[in-house]
C-alpha cells in the first residue's frame, strides 16, 4: 500500500500572454518519480526552486499536472469522480510549513480540530471524542485544557501538534509534511517530529517529510530522496546518504549542511553508542 | 584591545499588558575582526540586543547601559550621539532581504544613497557601489536589477553590500542565512569571514541555530529569556558545554552523523513581561536544585574567557 | 466596563449614533415647535425661544432640525447597508471564485465607479421624477464600488492563507469555507466600509437634495440648506439657517468615520498589537 508518482510533469504557469513556450524553459516537477509506503517515512531533500513543495501539492492533489499519474493504495487518482476524488483526498493529508498562519485565528483548538469531522458530518457528541483522543495522540495533554485554546494562546510547536491532530481526525493513510519544523526553535523540533513518527509507527502511517535540511532528513527518514531543478537527483538510506554519496549534488549538500560532526566527540552518558538514530534505528 | 563594548544593556517595551524586559543587562566586548555570535530561540533578545546597539528600537522601547565605541558611550546622548555612528561604524546586515531592500529601486541605486545620506557624493557613491559589488561577489551587471530580479543568495550580498557601504568597524548580521539554501548559506557565511578577515570587521551574528556559529565565529554568547547564560569559544560551547541550556540546546541540533539522539526541552521560555525570580530556565532545567527557584544565578567567569550564569557551575569559579 | 476602558472611542462612536438615532425616532416629542408652522418673522435671530432662529419661512431651525434627523439617518444608513451588501457580495463571490468571474465583476465595478454621482442624480430625477426613492437607487448604485474593491481584495489574499487551504484539504466546501471561515474574518472591514458608507451617504443624500433632486416636501439637512441658500440667507446674514444642518451633517460624516477606524482596530485584534517581535509579544488575553 502506497502513495505514488510517477511520471509527474509540472509546468510554471505561463504568465501573460507570449509568443510560442518558450523552449528552454524547464518544468517546475520533471518527470518525476516518488512512493511513500505506509508505515515508511520518506524525507524530500531539496533547495528552493528544486519542486519539492510542488511535488507535495500534486501528491495532496492541490496542483494540476500537465503529465504522468499520482495512485493513492493503487488506485490512479485521475480516473475518479469528483465525488470519489473527494473521498479520497481524506486519504492524504498536509501539514503546512507556518505554525503561526496554518490555524484559523479565531477558532478554538476544539473548533480547528473537529473541522474534518464536522465537514464530513460526525456527529457532535462522537466528534469531541475523537477531538480528545487525537490531542492526546499529538501529545497535548492533558486534552481537556487545549480545547478552549486559542491559536495565539499557543507555542509553535503546539500549533503545528493542533495543526497534525486536525489532519489526523480523518484517519489518513499519508501525511505530507511541508517543512514541518523549520519556523520552529530548534529546541521544540525533537517534540513534533517525534510525533509524526510515533504516528507513523501506531498508525502505520506513510510519512513523507519535505524539508531542506539534510540534518534533520538523516535524522528522522528512512529513505531520502534528493531533489534538484524539478529532478530526482538521488535516492537512498540515510546510511547511504551520508556515508557514499554519489550524486555531485548530494555531495555539495552533505558538505555545506552545517553541523558539529568535526568537532563533535562522544560526551560521558551519551547512551546512543555508535550509529543509532534516536529512534533506535541502526544507521 | 576593544573595538566595541556593551555594557549592561537593558531593554524595557511598553505593551499594553504592561512592561517587558526583553534583555536583562547583556555585556560583551568585541575586538576588531573578532566575531561573536548571539545564539538563542525566538524571544531570547538577541535581535533586540542588536537594535539596541544601533538604537534603532522604536519609542515604545527603554534603554539603558552603555555601548562603547572608541572609549566613547555612544548610546548616552540618545539619537545625536548614535547618528553619526551609525553605519559609518557599526552596520548591521538585516533579517529578511527583502525586508531590507526597496522593491521599487534598483541595488545600484540603493547603495548610492546610503553612500549619499553619509555625506559622499553621487559620482562617490557610484565608485563605491562597484568596489562593494566586487567585495560581496555580485557581478557589475546586476548594479541595475530590481531585487526581485536577483536570486535570495544575491539579495542577501546586496543587503552586505549596503552594510558595507561607509566602511563600518563593527558588522552586526542578524540571521543572515534564514531562508536560504543551504549551500547558498554556505557561501552567505563564507563571505562574511572573508570580509571580518580582510577588512578587519568585528562581527556579531545573531542566530537561532548552533550549528552555523563555528563556521562563522570564534566565540558565541547563549542567550535565555533576555540574559547571556553561557559565554565561551564555539569548541568549548559545542564539545563540553557548561549550563544544562546550552547542553540541550547541542543535543537539539541535528548533525549529519546522526550519533546523537535528537532532544526537544520541555516547556515554554518565561514571561518576560513579569519579574523574572530565581534562574529562568530553572522550569525546564531538570537538573535544577532547590537554590534555583529562588535565587537568580550571577554571570561567573568558569574558564580563562568564559562564563556562565548557573549555579551547578559554581565551583567551576 | 473593560470593554468601555478599552475601546473607548467604538464606544462613544456608537453611543453618538445612537443618540442621533434616538432624536430620528422621538423628533416628534423632542421639537419645541411644529416644524412647517410659522411661528415668527423671516430668518429672524436666534433667541431664547429659538436657540437656532427662524429659517425662510419663519419655522424653528431647531425643530427642522430634529425632523430632519429621521430621512436623513434613514436614508444613511439604508443606502449604507444596501451599499455595503452588495459591495460586500461582489467582492467575496469576486475575491473567492477568482478568474474569470473576478475579472467580470471588477469590470462591471470599473464602470460604476467612474460613473459621477450626481450628474447620474440629476438624470434620474429629471427623467423619473424626484423623489425619496430615486435618492436611494442612486446611492445604492453607486456607493458599493469601493466596498466590493475592498472586499474583494482582503477575500482573495485569505484565501490563500495557510489555513483556509489546509481546511479545503480536509474536504471543506466552498460555501463553509465562505461563510465559516472567511466571513468572520471579513467582518471587521465589512463594518469599517459600512461606517465609511454610511457617511458617504448621509454626504450624497445632502449634496442631491441640496440640488433639489429630492422630495420637496421631506425635511432634510439637505433641504433647509437648499432653502436657505435659496433665499440668500447669508446674504442677509442669516448664518442660523445654514450653520446647524451645515454642521450636523459633518458631524454625522464624522462620528461614522470614526466609529470605522476604531472598529476595525477593535474587532482585529492583530492590528493592535506591539510591533516588536510578532511571536512573543502578543497581547495576551486573560
Amino acid at each position: 500500500m502506497s502513495l505514488v508518482a510517477e511520471g509527474l510533469v509540472v509546468r510554471y504557469a505561463s504568465r501573460g500572454f507570449s509568443w510560442g513556450r518558450r523552449s528552454d524553459e524547464r518544468p517546475a516537477v520533471d518527470g518525476v518519480q516518488v512512493s511513500v509506503n505506509k508505515g515508511e517515512m520518506v524525507a524530500l531533500v531539496g533547495g528552493s526552486g528544486s519542486g519539492k513543495s510542488t511535488l507535495a501539492r500534486c501528491l495532496v492533489g492541490m496542483q494540476n499536472f500537465a503529465s504522468g499519474k499520482v495512485s493513492v493504495d493503487g488506485t490512479d487518482v485521475a480516473t475518479l469522480s469528483r465525488r470519489e476524488t473527494k473521498a479520497l483526498r481524506r486519504r492524504v493529508q498536509m501539514i503546512y510549513q507556518d505554525p503561526y498562519e496554518s490555524l484559523s485565528p479565531r477558532q478554538r483548538v476544539r473548533a480547528i480540530v473537529a473541522e474534518g469531522l464536522a465537514i464530513h458530518g460526525v456527529d457532535r457528541d462522537e466528534r469531541d471524542e475523537r477531538v480528545i483522543a487525537t490531542l492526546v495522540s499529538v501529545g497535548l495533554t492533558p486534552a481537556e485544557s487545549f480545547l478552549d485554546r486559542r491559536p495565539f494562546e499557543l507555542s509553535g510547536g503546539q500549533r503545528q501538534r493542533v495543526a497534525i491532530a486536525s489532519s489526523l481526525v480523518l484517519e489518513p493513510g499519508y501525511l505530507i509534511a511541508d517543512e514541518p519544523v523549520s519556523m520552529l526553535d530548534v529546541s521544540v523540533r525533537a517534540g513534533v517530529l517525534t510525533v509524526l513518527d510515533n504516528l507513523r509507527s501506531t498508525r502505520d502511517l506513510g510519512v513523507l517529510m519535505i524539508t531542506h535540511d539534510l540534518a534533520t532528513a538523516v535524522h528522522v527518514a528512512d529513505r531520502i530522496v534528493v531533489m534538484r531543478n524539478g529532478r530526482i537527483v538521488e535516492e537512498g538510506t540515510a546510511v547511504e546518504i551520508v556515508h557514499s554519496p554519489s550524486h555531485s549534488y548530494t555531495k555539495a549538500l552533505l558538505a555545506a549542511t552545517p553541523g558539529f560532526h568535526r568537532e563533535m566527540s562522544t560526551e560521558a552518558g551519551d547512551d546512543q553508542p555508535g550509529h543509532v538514530d534516536q529512534f533506535g534505528r541502526a544507521l | 584591545m576593544t573595538l566595541i563594548s556593551v555594557r549592561d544593556l537593558v531593554v524595557d517595551f511598553r505593551t499594553s499588558t504592561g512592561q517587558v524586559g526583553a534583555v536583562r543587562s547583556v555585556s560583551f566586548d568585541l575586538a576588531p575582526g573578532e566575531r561573536i555570535a548571539l545564539v538563542g530561540e525566538s524571544g531570547c533578545g538577541k535581535t533586540t540586543t542588536m537594535l539596541a546597539m544601533m538604537g534603532l528600537l522604536p519609542e515604545s522601547a527603554t534603554v539603558s547601559g552603555q555601548v562603547i565605541l572608541d572609549g566613547v558611550d555612544i548610546l548616552a546622548g540618545g539619537e545625536s550621539s548614535m547618528r553619526p555612528h551609525r553605519w559609518n561604524d557599526v552596520a548591521m546586515v538585516f533579517q529578511g532581504a527583502m525586508n531590507a531592500l526597496n522593491p521599487v529601486r534598483k541595488i545600484g541605486n540603493q547603495v548610492v544613497e546610503a553612500v549619499r545620506i553619509h555625506g559622499g557624493t553621487k559620482r562617490a557613491g557610484r565608485e563605491r557601489t562597484r568596489e562593494l559589488f566586487d567585495l560581496v561577489g555580485l557581478g557589475p551587471e546586476l548594479i541595475d536589477r530590481y531585487p526581485h530580479e536577483i536570486s535570495g543568495g544575491q539579495r542577501q550580498r546586496a543587503v552586505i553590500a549596503l552594510a558595507l557601504a561607509c566602511r563600518p568597524r563593527v558588522l552586526l548580521a542578524d540571521e543572515p542565512t534564514t531562508a536560504l539554501d543551504v549551500i547558498v548559506q554556505e557561501q552567505i557565511v563564507a563571505l562574511l569571514k572573508r570580509l571580518s578577515e580582510t577588512l578587519g570587521l568585528a562581527v556579531v551574528l545573531v542566530t537561532h541555530d548552533l550549528a552555523l556559529v563555528p563556521q562563522l565565529c570564534d566565540r558565541a554568547a547563549v542567550m535565555y529569556a533576555g540574559s547571556i547564560v553561557e559565554d565561551a569559544s564555539c569548541a568549548e560551547l559545542v564539545n563540553s558545554p557548561a549550563h544544562p541550556y546550552t547542553r540541550r540546546l547541542v543535543e537539539a541540533t541535528p548533525d549529519l552523523e546522526g550519533r546523537r539522539s535528537l532532544v526537544s526541552i520541555p516547556g515554554v521560555p518565561p514571561r518576560l513581561d513579569r519579574p523574572l525570580v530565581g534562574c529562568p530556565f530553572q522550569p525546564r532545567c531538570g537538573e535544577a536544585v532547590d537554590r534555583c527557584a529562588d535565587d537568580a544565578p550571577q554571570l561567573l567567569q568558569i574558564g580563562a574567557a568564559r562564563t556562565c550564569a548557573c549555579h551547578l557551575t559554581e565551583e567551576l569559579v | 466596563m473593560t470593554f468601555l476602558r478599552n475601546n473607548p472611542r467604538v464606544v462613544v462612536s456608537i453611543g453618538v449614533l445612537g443618540l442621533l438615532i434616538l432624536i430620528a425616532l422621538a423628533a416628534g416629542w423632542l421639537a419645541p415647535y411644529d416644524p412647517s408652522a410659522q411661528v415668527g418673522g423671516v430668518f429672524a435671530a436666534p433667541s431664547a425661544k429659538h436657540p437656532f432662529g427662524l429659517d425662510d419661512g419663519g419655522h424653528d431651525v431647531l425643530s427642522l432640525l430634529l425632523y430632519g434627523t429621521r430621512p436623513t439617518l434613514l436614508i444613511g444608513f439604508a443606502a449604507g447597508s444596501i451599499a455595503v451588501g452588495i459591495g460586500g457580495t461582489i467582492g467575496i463571490v469576486s475575491g473567492y471564485l477568482g478568474g474569470w468571474t473576478d475579472t467580470v465583476l471588477m469590470r462591471i465595478t470599473d464602470y460604476a465607479i467612474v460613473v459621477p454621482v450626481l450628474p447620474l442624480g440629476i438624470v434620474i430625477a429629471a427623467v423619473w421624477g424626484t423623489s425619496f426613492s430615486h435618492l436611494m437607487l442612486v446611492i445604492a448604485i453607486l456607493l458599493w464600488t469601493t466596498t466590493a474593491r475592498v472586499i474583494r481584495t482582503e477575500t482573495s489574499s485569505l484565501k490563500n492563507r495557510p489555513y483556509v487551504r489546509r481546511i479545503r484539504g480536509l474536504g471543506a466546501s466552498h460555501t463553509r469555507i465562505v461563510v465559516r471561515h472567511l466571513l468572520p474574518q471579513l467582518i471587521p472591514l465589512l463594518s469599517a466600509m459600512g461606517a465609511l458608507t454610511v457617511a458617504l451617504a448621509v454626504c450624497t443624500e445632502t449634496a442631491l437634495t441640496f440640488l433639489g433632486l429630492g422630495d420637496p416636501s421631506t425635511v432634510t439637512w439637505g433641504t433647509m440648506i437648499r432653502f436657505a441658500f435659496q433665499r440668500t440667507a447669508l446674504a442677509q446674514g442669516a448664518w442660523w439657517a445654514v450653520a446647524p444642518p451645515g454642521l450636523a451633517v459633518a458631524g454625522v460624516v464624522m462620528v461614522c468615520y470614526w466609529l470605522s477606524q476604531s472598529l476595525e482596530e477593535t474587532l482585529n485584534p492583530r492590528l493592535r498589537v506591539a510591533h516588536v517581535a510578532r511571536r512573543y509579544f502578543e497581547v495576551r488575553k486573560p
